[in-house]
């Protein structure tokens, strides 16, 4: 009855321990990253990336033009989804996903590639 | 009782820190996984860095064919949210048929455009929602963009498409919202909003110049160069009629209440 006693205090203590220590590496991890997911990435930017930041909110070089062949307006560029080739791929369709270009491949085509 | 054993303890402990940097992990996907690990999960899209290498048969305005090569795609290091992509875009020349940059150097020298979901026409207008323009960052529709007024996003329940629409009008002084702009370049802007995408400047010397919707100026309180105010008086004679040209200050709140169809506001040096 006493081993058994000593055995639960044993691993009480061992739990406890277990639990003050990993609190106080999610108070740490806490403190460390106090506004969620963005500040890691701050951190992350030298001096530099801030100054340019500073500069491109305020005093930026704005322009006449929409884009680059401004003066002529003929850079609007539209892509023919039909002619899209990625690496002797056909490409079935392109859309944007969140300003992100995605590919859609032909499948046969594909699947073809990737058994040879 | 009986001696504490500290090999239980590094056990547990491990296997707690296992877990909480798994679960860290999930919540802060880094930057490469967000790279290489695409949204959609079928196997035979491409985006990311994969799509590199892509050669697209397009046209321009003049309906002149052009061939396309991306070289090169990456996140653009001003972004806090990382969602902006920066394609390197090579185009091949006719008659060397040499590859060339696509685009011109922006202010950072890069040569990079930024896709957007659309066609916008001469006069500055989004025509089509269908089709992608390649807006490169030298010019007004990637600059809104990288200010934060990205069209695919929603914020406070309000689509940016218009916001991103407005900057543009903004950007180019196109206060008669007819693509005519009545600036130049290199004139310095601070621009604010209704969302506080971007917050007004402190002490930043400029005055208040004009409330921007996505037709041009819904109120200009005077132009950005005085000196275009003949060309204005031709092409846009209400617009005129609205210009105060006065450098009294207005708080950004007072502006969003004054002008409540207006989305951007900006303020200009007194040239």
């Amino acid at each position: 009855m006493k081993r058994n006693d000593q055995i639960w205090h044993q691993r009480i203590a061992t739990c406890a321990a277990g639990i003050t220590v990993s609190t106080l590496a999610i108070l740490l991890g806490t403190m460390t990253y106090p506004q969620g997911d963005r500040l890691p990435r701050l951190t992350t930017f030298t001096e530099e990336q801030r100054n340019s930041l500073i500069a491109l909110k305020g005093i930026v070089l704005n322009g006449q033009s929409f884009n680059r062949l401004s003066y002529d307006n003929s850079d609007w560029i539209q892509p023919n989804t039909t002619l899209v080739t990625v690496k002797d791929l056909a490409v079935q369709a392109i859309r944007l996903e969140d300003g992100q270009l995605v590919l859609q491949l032909e499948e046969k085509t594909l699947q073809s590639k990737l058994s040879q | 009782m009986k001696r504490f054993r500290p090999f239980h303890l590094l056990i547990l402990t491990s296997f707690l820190g296992i877990v909480s940097w798994l679960s860290w992990l999930a919540k802060h996907p880094n930057l490469s996984s967000r790279f290489t690990e695409p949204s959609d999960s079928s196997p035979n899209t491409l985006q990311g860095q994969a799509v590199k290498g892509t050669i697209l048969k397009s046209f321009n305005e003049q309906g002149e064919s052009l061939t396309l090569k991306i070289s090169e795609v990456a996140l653009d290091p001003n972004d806090l949210e990382q969602e902006i992509y920066l394609y390197t875009l090579l185009y091949q020349h006719p008659d060397d048929r040499q590859w060339e940059a696509f685009c011109l150097p922006d202010a950072d020298g890069m040569t990079t455009a930024i896709p957007l979901s659309g066609r916008w026409d001469k006069t500055g207008a989004r025509i089509e929602a269908t089709g992608i323009t390649f807006a490169c960052t030298n010019g007004a529709l990637a600059q809104c963009v990288r200010w934060g007024y990205k069209p695919w996003k929603i914020v406070d329940g309000q689509s940016l498409q218009p916001f991103h629409q407005a900057c543009t009008r903004m950007v180019r002084a196109d206060y008669c919202g007819n693509g005519m702009s009545h600036t130049q370049d290199d004139t310095p802007i601070d621009v604010y909003d209704r969302l506080d995408i971007q917050l007004q400047m402190v002490a930043s010397g400029m005055v208040f110049e004009a409330a921007w919707a996505p037709d041009g100026a819904v109120f200009v309180h005077r132009l950005r160069w005085a000196d275009r105010l003949p060309s204005l008086q031709q092409s846009c004679p209400k617009v005129i009629q609205s210009i105060f040209n006065t450098t009294e200050a207005i708080a950004p709140s007072e502006l969003a209440s004054r002008y409540p169809n207006a989305l951007i506001f900006n303020d200009s040096f007194v040239q």
